[in-house]
């Protein structure tokens, strides 16, 4: 009797170390997230403290809100690789004169304005023509970069609204103002996804257009707003990314759009399920940021650091792939 | 013996989809693999073409035993095997197909072009395949597609042929034309695998049948012996006159939907058609005859070039399948993968689908979860739980879990095209038996069907399509294979 009982117990320790695994597998940036913390346990202690966990925090916000705006094409069984253009196009606007010393809300609102407008370009091309994702807002991407260098005239510089700047790098007690704005963005998105009539048809575009749209479901609504708001959520990532330095600057946010797509895959969200939600993405985001922190503590170089983040992207890439078999 | 399977036992992880199966196979014989789906046909067939090793057992071909890890060696060895989902590359020609990895070459050492061509000329005719190899295989019907396939097995004289449900995709003259070409390979002295649900084909074709049930051998019959009550019977402890719900007596009254001399784009037309409040009507005809372009018209409102449509008396003009939906229309579609279901979603969230069309993108998505389980419940949706990916369900629960997004949306009429495509014995009976139970609640089900058997078993009339037109209305009662068939058919004249 007491040895049945083991063996049922070594049973469903089985069968829960095989969903362990699976979820490991599906939602991979968890398990990351724990191997670099136990690798900064043993090599960067200090990694660890509070006060540089926050510091990780701050600079995971423009990545993170990148991806998260990201996951939503991606549901969808999209893309939006013109994250970059809008994060270049908003700093150097966000550096002008003319938005440094105007009033506070020119600089809030036109980057989520630019953002939007060009999300709902990108839809319209990509749910309408039907039009590839990928090569319309790789185009977009190299028309914002063109604007970004005119209105910057090709030497950016210059000065960004204080608010901008307090937002970006400010702290509430102990805690930054950058990191209080990507929790309650992604609060929204994961109540959004989970909860609203708007993520359900999202998932179920993605995971079958076809079906989709015979089972009644709007499917061209469902992508203009998937890609409006990544949108406004690369524009409020161009806002941080900007406050953070403070300048204009050439080709800001060019490395996030990859990275975007990396956190969100190492986060779970393949074309139509989201694995691993918001919170997925999330983890995505952090554990690249702690690696690149990680890397410079211990003492690697930038070219190695590119050469690891490529990996990590391509292998996202291929995970991504065994995943939808 | 051609081929001798031996004890095979087959084990993925925890699940033992194969227990104890033997099978041997006489040259110059068709024989028939029957099993429900899940009963371990296709993993013994995956086995013997090499795709993978079993767990344990033996297989011998020509009395030698043999050892496969790959297709490739399984080929070798002279096993073609014709697969549901072909592997022709469909951006190569025909020639390039058939010669593939094996090109002849001239004396500069490319490829023989003109001598490739002739000779696939040559093995297509044997086939009976009239078809110039310099064809796009991928432009190619279903049916030519699985000649090719077989014309690459005799090319490369493959002794043993084995087809996975060949006739799923093909239209009745096509069949024949296969058929024809398996009795061929017969006469050749090859031996031949055939796995299928359709009963009436393996009586017209096979020599015998091994029967599958629960992973593990149930019975071996020659055809001659047999008959479909004792086959369905090995397979599922079933009869077959149970298959069916009683039909209920005629039904009377005003009918819900009703086509007046439609005529929908691109069919010839007219169309009439009407269908009763407790009713189940089925549209029969041959393959591509405007069945699915009228199912569609309604459900998806097409423009009409004359006629009207009328729902619940009133006319009914939309466009697209939100309005259809709208109205109380649901359908369920004759590609169910590709048009029906999401499949790396849960089953929750496929079946509270249903629900969404109509609300805005900002309102709270409704997830009834008691109402789910109660209609998993009242369907026997066989899963864990309704969190599952319902990708990993069989066929005929995929299917009861799309009838379960319709029933909890609490539709007026619901469209089947296909019902119990690709769907085990057991299930279609459960699935015949909830359209019924509909229908006599008052969702009144059209219903389209290659299949008469069950046109005839289960639908109250059966509306005879032929060329986009409706040409003959049969009382189910009274319908026969030959009365439909003859009204499919009828003549050529305009």
């Amino acid at each position: 009797m007491p040895k049945t009982a083991t063996a049922g117990f070594g049973r469903m320790l089985g069968a829960h170390a095989a969903g362990l695994l699976r979820k490991a597998v599906a939602i991979p940036a968890w398990p990351a997230l724990a191997l670099l913390i136990v690798i900064a346990a043993i090599e960067q202690p200090r990694l660890l403290s509070l006060p540089f966990l926050l510091i990780i925090l701050r600079q995971s916000v423009p990545l993170a809100l990148t991806a998260i705006g990201q996951s939503l094409p991606m549901i969808g069984r999209s893309i939006d690789l013109s994250v970059g253009g809008v994060i270049a196009v908003t700093n150097v606007t966000l550096a002008l004169p003319a938005f440094a010393a105007g009033p506070a809300w020119m600089s809030l609102a036109i980057p989520l304005v630019l953002g939007a407008t060009i999300g709902m370009f990108n839809a319209v091309l990509i749910a309408f023509v039907r039009a590839s994702a990928v090569v319309v807002t790789l185009g977009v991407s190299v028309m914002l970069v063109g604007t970004s260098y005119l209105i910057s005239g090709g030497a950016p510089g210059g000065a960004v609204h204080p608010l901008i700047r307090w937002i970006a790098t400010g702290r509430w007690g102990t805690f930054p103002i950058a990191g209080i704005v990507l929790l309650v963005i992604a609060i929204v998105a994961a109540v959004m996804l989970r909860r609203s009539v708007f993520g359900h048809a999202l998932s179920a575009t993605g995971a079958s257009y076809g079906a989709a749209w015979l089972g009644g479901i709007s499917v061209r609504k469902e992508l203009v707003v998937a890609h409006v708001l990544c949108g406004i959520c690369a524009g409020i990532a161009g806002i941080m990314l900007t406050g953070y330095i403070g300048t204009g600057t050439l080709n800001l946010g060019a490395d996030l759009v990859m990275a975007s797509v990396a956190a969100v895959v190492l986060g779970g969200t393949t074309f139509g399920a989201s694995a691993g939600g918001v919170g997925g993405v999330f983890a995505g985001a952090i554990a690249l940021t702690f690696l690149a922190n990680l890397m410079t503590g211990m003492g690697v170089g930038k070219p190695a650091q590119l050469i690891v983040q490529g990996l990590i992207i391509a292998g996202a890439a291929a995970l991504a792939r065994l995943r939808a078999r | 013996m051609l081929l001798e399977v031996t004890d095979i036992t087959m084990s993925f992880g925890p699940v033992q989809a194969l227990r104890g199966v033997s099978l041997a196979l006489r040259p110059g014989s068709v024989h028939a693999v029957l099993g429900e789906n899940g009963a371990g046909k296709s993993t013994l067939m995956k086995i013997i073409s090499g795709v993978f090793p079993p767990s344990s057992g033996e297989i011998r071909v020509g009395g030698a035993p043999v050892s496969w890890h790959q297709a490739e060696q399984a080929r070798a060895a002279g096993v073609s095997t014709i697969f549901q989902e072909f592997i022709l590359l469909p951006n190569l020609s025909v020639a390039e197909n058939l010669f593939l990895g094996r090109e002849p070459r001239n004396r500069l050492g490319l490829i023989d072009r003109p001598r490739m061509r002739e000779e696939s000329r040559r093995i297509l005719a044997r086939v009976g395949l009239d078809l110039n190899p310099d064809v796009l295989t991928g432009s190619l019907r279903v049916a030519e597609q699985q000649m090719v396939e077989i014309a690459k097995g005799v090319m490369r004289d493959a002794r043993i042929f084995v087809f996975d449900e060949p006739t799923a995709a093909l239209g009745d003259r096509e069949a024949a034309q296969l058929f024809a070409l398996i009795r061929q390979l017969r006469t050749e002295g090859k031996g031949v695998l055939y796995i299928s649900h359709r009963l009436p084909e393996l009586f017209d074709l096979c020599d015998e049948v091994t029967v599958l049930k629960d992973g593990q051998y149930a019975g071996h019959f020659l055809m001659k012996d047999t008959g479909p009550e004792e086959l369905v019977t090995t397979m599922v402890g079933r009869r077959l006159d149970q298959l069916y719900p009683p039909r209920p007596a005629p039904a009377t009254g005003a009918p819900l939907l009703e086509l007046r001399a439609v005529k929908v784009e691109g069919l010839a037309g007219p169309v009439n058609l009407s269908v009763g409040r407790n009713e189940i009507v089925g549209l029969a005809g041959l393959e591509g005859q405007g069945q699915i372009e009228i199912t569609r018209a309604i459900y998806e409102g097409h423009t009409l070039e004359a006629g009207e449509i009328l729902f619940d008396g009133k006319a009914f003009d939309h466009s697209g399948p939100t309005g259809g939906i709208a109205a109380g229309i649901g359908l369920i579609p004759e590609d169910r993968k590709a048009d029906g279901l999401f499949l790396p979603l849960s089953v929750a969230r496929n079946i509270s689908a249903g629900l969404l069309p109509g609300l805005g993108l900002g309102r709270s998505a409704p997830q009834p979860k008691a109402e789910i389980e109660a209609q998993v419940r009242r369907l026997r949706i066989r899963l864990r739980d309704t969190g599952q990916t319902i990708g990993e369900l069989s066929g005929g629960n995929q299917q009861k879990a799309l009838l379960a997004r319709w029933l909890v949306r609490g539709v007026r009429l619901l469209i089947c095209e296909e019902p119990t495509r690709g769907v085990d014995i057991g299930a279609k009976s459960e699935i015949y038996a909830i359209l019924r139970e509909l229908a006599d609640r008052g969702v009144p089900v059209l219903v389209t069907s290659r299949e008469l058997p069950e046109l005839i078993g289960l639908c109250d009339r059966i509306v005879v399509v032929r060329d986009g037109a409706t040409v003959a209305e049969i009382p189910g009662a009274e319908a026969t294979e030959e009365r439909i068939m003859a009204a499919a058919i009828r003549g050529g004249q305009r």
